[in-house]
């Protein structure tokens, strides 16, 4: 098990326009982007992305389930289950910005700063998937070292897999004790820009890809 | 200390060895079993492999221990295990090159990630380090390799322990990913400058990827550092085939780049993760007879953040030091500290460094509190939020320790002064963790009167330093300001002495300005003309407020006529954002003023749709004292103003913020307008109740209709998140609402609507449903039995608007 205290993120101006509607090709009013910068800067401070990630050994896959070596821990559903289904290894993760995030927009739309409020929403939707997409290529890299590529990250909720999945994997993670992360009886997450999700290993060559690499989780040179 | 390797790779290239974990896949080793085991288990095995690279021509092999540390052996129960391990590792390696070979012992990364990024401590880290180095060091190994480390943080403990573990030669690799950055983002250039001040013999890069992968890491490497560089690339990219993981790049192509490297300076070349002794035996034939490329560059000071460097020096753009971030200048602010959180320091630190410092420096000093552990937060909270190198301000010794500790980059020291008291504690920090530091032009008598004796001052400082080895590039001299005030030559003092230690010492400056202009009025007028005064005797750096935008304006105007800006590059940097951005404000106003030709809009119309909440309460009050009636200036102005935005929404024209903002320019006309309204006339749209059903938690969708609702002149009942449905009905029945609207995120939340709607037409209930949200479709509403689906919030005023006016 992986624990990230503190991720390093890097937002992303161009997402977080996207995020607010904003299409790429229009002329954006310099008034907004310097707004949108000025909650960026006020935003970051108030940003606490941490994580956790644990990678599993498959031991078998059937048409709707994963077992996996070691543990009780099972992943659920035919099309998860599809999705995975040429995966040697899985990895879990789980990260969250925190709090004061979600108390900053609902004290904006409490003082009437909408504009604020939804600017800063769309900033937290960035920086979590930044803190994702951190560990997700921290996944990659350690994958490649050890001859698997990895597939995409999927998230319970999102069409392959059922939402109740994120009540497992955050038991498994020890979720809320370690970062705070909990899951609703609707299994929604709190606090609400978080992310759980799951990366899987296919041998490398299955995939045809060549390129990139590096760190060394375990390997020996 | 053992030097035979530094010596010999002064006349030769060292030949190292190739992957030791592949090789032992090979011979059977389970993914399941940790590689060190098999240097008690099957000792006969690694011995081979030793001696299979050692034949091919490898003059240097590297232990199998590279996970024989505390952290990796407890996951196998072997942690009783770790010295005969780490001993055995180095004997084996022995017994395969006797002593016409060097061995050097192997520490790769602990696998868990140190703080602040993850849980371990700086100390704890060093701890388990320094138990495997010594390990290493007693068996008799030759040299340390610290190698494929992903983490500036880790690898300085690391480097520290190894040191301190052994008087032993230590090689520090680090391993990249895309775009020549660390893991944690550390270029190579930063990677070089931190480990060089540390103290690392050599330096390096190994696995990562193929050997065209690391050509441009090893470039920077040799240029920012004179250390030698190892380079140890793996055999390709790893690709698992058939169950095997398989490295495609031949002994032939490993070899040419092998050559390469050499060429750019490298003078350790091995290979890593899927080479063979077929690999190093071309390796080694292809660089037979190639000498060494010694560099010898001079360096500025450089000091680092994780994945930044800056340098200061005579022939460098000056720099600006973000004068100090006290966390403790205020009790809030140390209570926040106190209490783990640090916003506050972090926004401090943001601002700063966005308006322009180059470094920031951080400062925790307040009587009564645990400077140590403030300092460490500090740190660990502003490096996590900016890339700016630090200046860690104390005069306290374990507040600087602590600091340093924490640091992950090369901090600067502020400061050392020349009194001995202070030589003694404050520079030994600042070599051991290989930090620069400020040298304070003041003894034991205080601040010296002229600028002869301040020089001498700085000339003791110095001397101490490189006694204690600390190099002069890594000290910078502060030459001390007194209040023109008091002494009427203090500043023409202070000018000189900046000269002097530049000439005599051939040292860079660094002054705080702002002292000069203490009891006087307009101080920034003096402080700017100072700061130019000494830019132009060659001040090198400043420490200013950087959100003095005169000041900056005065530091880019004085660093260009003190000669130091090549090309005007920085002056012309500055000054043309500033000039676009006036152009850009003239571009608005001229935009945002109505031409002569166009219609006249009214003031209130355009204030709503430009969004313009900061004078809409003026304009509203303007046109109260032209005796416009509330309820014209609310029918003829506001809403139709709000409905253009809400067309120009639909049309794509406007978007979410610029509707928020119209949005919320509205509302403060609603506040200003209410009192008078309630006089004229009570006008009723209708009542809707809102809310976001049970089980869900995202709300920001039906806040923003509540909003637009409002503004439209509805009255709106907003419930709030994780509603249940019989209180939504409550709400609607005791309010006597026309309307529900309901709100949902989730399909796991959606269905809430539906049963609401059930219970709506169980009870024959008067209420009208209209729905929205992520998930929630057109279709989905309709097949739910809604009167109405809301895609967005200018849909859903539209929607509520006919379903008042009974036309849905």
């Amino acid at each position: 098990m992986f624990f990230l205290r503190q991720i390093p993120i890097q937002l992303d101006t161009s997402e977080i326009f996207r995020y607010l509607g904003i299409k790429g090709d229009k002329q954006i009013d310099p008034f907004f982007v310097e707004l949108v910068h000025r909650i960026i800067s006020y935003s970051l401070s108030y940003i606490e992305p941490k994580g956790l990630y644990h990678t599993l050994d498959v031991e078998n896959i059937s048409e709707d389930k994963v077992l996996f070596k070691n543990t009780k821990f099972q992943l659920k559903g035919e099309k998860i289950t599809r999705y995975m289904s040429r995966c040697r290894k899985i990895t879990f993760l789980a990260v969250t910005i925190g709090e004061e995030i979600d108390k900053m927009i609902e004290q904006f739309f409490n003082e009437g700063k909408s504009t604020e409020a939804v600017i800063l929403d769309a900033v937290g939707s960035d920086a979590v998937e930044q803190a994702a997409n951190w560990i997700d290529n921290a996944v990659k890299n350690q994958a490649k070292v050890k001859g698997y590529s990895t597939l995409s990250r999927v998230s319970p909720g999102y069409g392959l897999w059922d939402i109740e999945a994120n009540l497992d994997i955050s038991r498994l993670l020890n979720a809320e004790e370690e970062i705070g992360l909990r899951v609703l009886e609707s299994f929604q997450l709190v606090p609400r820009k978080s992310v759980i999700a799951a990366k899987g290993w296919v041998p490398a060559g299955a995939l045809g890809e060549k390129k990139g690499g590096n760190s060394l989780e375990n390997g020996n040179p | 200390m053992k030097t035979e390797i530094l010596n010999y790779i002064k006349s030769n290239i060292l030949v190292f060895d190739g992957a030791m974990g592949t090789e032992l896949q090979k011979m059977g080793l389970s993914e399941n079993e940790p590689p060190e085991i098999w240097n008690i288990n099957k000792p006969d095995y690694v011995v081979k492999i030793h001696r299979a690279y050692f034949e091919s021509g490898a003059k240097a092999v590297t232990t199998n221990t590279f996970g024989a540390n505390r952290i990796k052996l407890a996951e196998y129960g072997l942690v009783n295990r770790l010295e005969d391990i780490n001993a055995a590792g180095v004997r084996l390696a022995r017994e395969a090159v006797g002593e016409k070979g060097f061995v050097v012992g192997s520490i790769g990364p602990l696998g868990v990630f140190i703080e602040p990024l993850g849980d371990l401590s700086f100390d704890e880290a060093y701890d388990i380090f320094y138990e495997q180095a010594r390990a290493l060091i007693r068996a008799g190994a030759d040299a340390i390799i610290l190698e494929t480390m992903s983490d500036l943080g880790e690898i300085r403990a690391a480097l520290l322990a190894a040191k301190d573990a052994g008087d032993i030669s230590v090689i520090a690799s680090m391993t990249y990913a895309e775009r020549e950055r660390t893991l944690t983002g550390t270029d190579p250039e930063t990677a070089a400058v931190v480990l060089e001040s540390l103290g690392a013999h050599a330096v390096g890069v190994n696995c990562s990827g193929g050997p065209k992968e690391l050509e441009k890491v090893v470039e920077i490497l040799c240029r920012a550092t004179n250390l030698p560089v190892l380079v140890e690339p793996n055999a390709g990219m790893p690709e698992l085939i058939n169950g095997r993981t398989m490295f495609k790049e031949t002994p032939q192509s490993m070899a040419n780049y092998s050559k390469k490297f050499v060429s750019l300076g490298a003078v350790m070349v091995g290979s890593c993760c899927g080479s063979t002794p077929e690999h190093t035996a071309a390796i080694a034939g292809e660089l037979q007879g190639l000498k060494p490329n010694h560099r010898s560059r001079l360096f500025p000071l450089r000091a680092a953040g994780r994945s930044r460097t800056e340098k200061i020096g005579h022939n460098c753009f000056p720099v600006i030091i973000g004068e100090r971030i006290n966390p403790t200048g205020k009790k809030y602010l140390a209570d926040e500290i106190r209490e783990g959180k640090t916003k506050v320091i972090k926004a401090d630190a943001i601002s700063k460094e966005k308006a322009g410092a180059h470094l920031l420096d951080v400062n925790v000093g307040v009587p009564g509190v645990d400077e140590p552990a403030l300092m460490k937060a500090a740190v660990q909270a502003v490096q996590s939020t900016v890339n700016a190198p630090l200046v860690l301000d104390s005069s306290n010794p374990c507040t600087l320790e602590a600091g340093l500790k924490a640091y992950h980059g090369k901090a600067v020291v502020n400061s050392v002064t020349a009194e001995t008291e202070s030589l003694k504690k404050i520079l030994p920090l600042v070599k051991r963790y290989g930090a620069a530091v400020i040298g304070l032009c003041l003894d034991e008598r205080g601040i010296p009167e002229s600028a002869e004796e301040r020089l001498k001052a700085a000339a003791r400082i110095l001397e101490y330093a490189q006694d204690l080895g600390i190099p002069s590039k890594d000290l910078i001299i502060d030459c001390l300001t007194l209040a023109v005030s008091a002494e009427p030559r203090s500043a023409l003092v202070t000018l000189e002495s900046i000269e002097l230690v530049r000439k005599i010492l051939g040292l860079p400056t660094v002054l705080g300005v702002s002292n000069i202009s203490f009891g006087l009025p307009m101080r920034s007028v003096l402080n700017r003309a100072f700061l130019t005064a000494a830019l132009e005797r060659g001040l090198d750096a400043a420490i200013i407020n950087p959100l003095d935008t005169d000041m900056l304006d005065a530091f880019y105007a004085g660093a260009m006529i003190a000669g130091r800006d090549k090309n005007a590059e920085h002056y012309v940097a500055r000054f043309s954002q500033t000039v676009n951005e006036k152009k850009g404000e003239s571009q608005v106003k001229d935009k945002e003023l109505p031409s002569d030709k166009e219609p006249k809009m009214h003031p209130l119309m355009e204030a709503v749709i430009r969004g313009d909440r900061e004078n809409i309460t003026s304009l509203v009050e303007k046109s109260l004292d032209e005796k416009i009636n509330p309820m014209d200036i609310l029918d003829k102005y506001l809403i139709p103003a709000l409905e253009e935005v809400g067309r120009k929404y639909e049309k794509g024209e406007y978007f979410l913020p610029q509707l928020m903002l119209s949005a919320d320019a509205m509302q403060e006309a609603f506040k200003r307008l209410k009192p008078e309204l309630e006089r004229v006339e009570k006008r009723y749209r209708g009542t809707v109740v809102l809310a976001t059903v049970k089980g869900d938690i995202h709300d920001i969708g039906k806040n923003i209709v509540a909003i637009m609702l409002k503004n439209h002149g509805f009255n709106v009942v907003d419930l709030g998140k994780n509603i249940p449905n019989e209180t939504i009905i409550e709400a609607a029945q005791r309010e006597k609402a026309e309307v529900i609207g309901l709100s949902a995120l989730m399909t796991t939340t959606m269905p809430r609507m539906g049963e609401i709607i059930d219970i709506i037409k169980k009870n024959n209930l008067p209420f009208k449903v209209i729905v929205g949200g992520a998930a929630v479709t057109e279709r989905y509403a309709r097949e739910i039995g809604a009167d109405g689906y809301g895609k967005d919030a200018v849909a859903a005023v539209n929607i509520v608007s006919k379903l008042m006016e009974g036309k849905i």
